[in-house]
């Protein structure tokens, strides 16, 4: 606390397999199937290849539908999380002024985490991409976090990404939309 | 004729109370009734009776509506339907080969405001 202004990290270090919304878990694995899957109910088991592959994840599951024991989910929503060293290439989250706009919420698919400073946990600033949702069942997420410490967004920008996440998939597109106010002569 | 004929019209219209009516009868028929009803009414309501539960709201109450559920302090807005038997669906086997591709890469991002 400083000049009587408390303080609101955003981040702590947590360790166990109590997982709550806001909860990051690196390296975590996701599983791909292919384009081409056939699956056929009652029949003969039959074989694919799934890709995986590892991606950072942050939990999106309401922490009260996580409670250990008393879980009302079978499976944990996860959103991709990509370091923004990971973005660089890209043509517009790569420059500052798509930062920026995601920064601002102008961009309903992204939200932006602060860096983290916690010694041991320092992470630069990182993009959270609602277009990339994942599931995974309870108990090999709990069994993959509690193999290592994590970091955990806490309150309230726990909330808010909750919220953007809500934003985003609460869009609506307008069949006729208003047309843009730019460019009119006056 | 007429007249004899009005007379024993207008005499049986002439009530006669205290045959019909135990309202007006005699020897305060009336009060012995709700005397004798209150006093019924003071059994049914002493404690040593199992009648007195009749007319005991507690006890109706507790007949209707089953008794009240527990709340845990963080269950109080815990409202959500758990589906606690999951319906039914085809299932089968599927036999999965992993195969792993590496550390997933962002999908390309394009600017909206363009």
């Amino acid at each position: 606390m400083a000049n009587g202004i408390p303080d609101y990290p955003w981040f702590g270090v947590i360790d166990g397999d109590d997982i709550e919304q806001g909860d990051i878990v690196e390296n975590f694995p996701v599983f791909l199937p292919p384009d081409d899957l056939v699956v056929d109910a009652g029949g003969k088991p039959s074989s694919t290849t799934f890709k995986w592959k590892e991606q950072d994840l942050i939990v999106m599951s309401q922490s009260c539908d996580l409670a250990k024991g008393r879980e009302k989910v079978d499976d944990v929503l996860l959103c991709a999380v990509w370091k923004r060293s990971e973005l660089a290439g890209d043509q517009h989250l790569g420059k500052d002024v798509g930062m920026e706009d995601a920064r601002k919420g102008r961009l309903p698919a992204f939200h932006v985490l602060a860096d983290s400073t916690i010694a041991g946990f320092e992470r630069e600033v990182r993009v959270i991409d609602f277009r990339r949702v994942y599931s995974l069942p309870v108990s090999f997420v709990r069994s993959r976090a509690k193999a290592a410490k994590r970091l955990r967004l806490l309150p309230p920008y726990r909330e808010h990404l909750s919220q953007s996440f809500a934003r985003f998939f609460m869009r609506v597109g307008l069949p006729i939309d208003i047309p843009p106010f730019t460019g009119k002569k006056n | 004729m007429f007249a004899s004929t009005a007379d024993a019209v207008a005499t049986l219209h002439i009530p006669n109370i205290p045959a019909i009516c135990m309202h007006a009868a005699d020897n305060d028929y009336m009060k012995r009734e709700i005397e004798k009803w209150l006093a019924h009414h003071v059994v049914l309501l002493s404690e040593n009776r199992p009648e007195s539960g009749i007319l005991s709201p507690i006890s109706v109450t507790a007949q209707r509506w089953p008794s009240p559920s527990k709340f845990y302090a963080d269950e109080l807005l815990d409202w959500d339907a758990a589906i606690e038997v999951a319906p039914m669906r085809p299932s089968g086997t599927l036999m999965v080969t992993l195969k792993y591709a590496g550390r997933a890469t962002p999908s390309p991002v394009m600017d909206p405001w363009d």
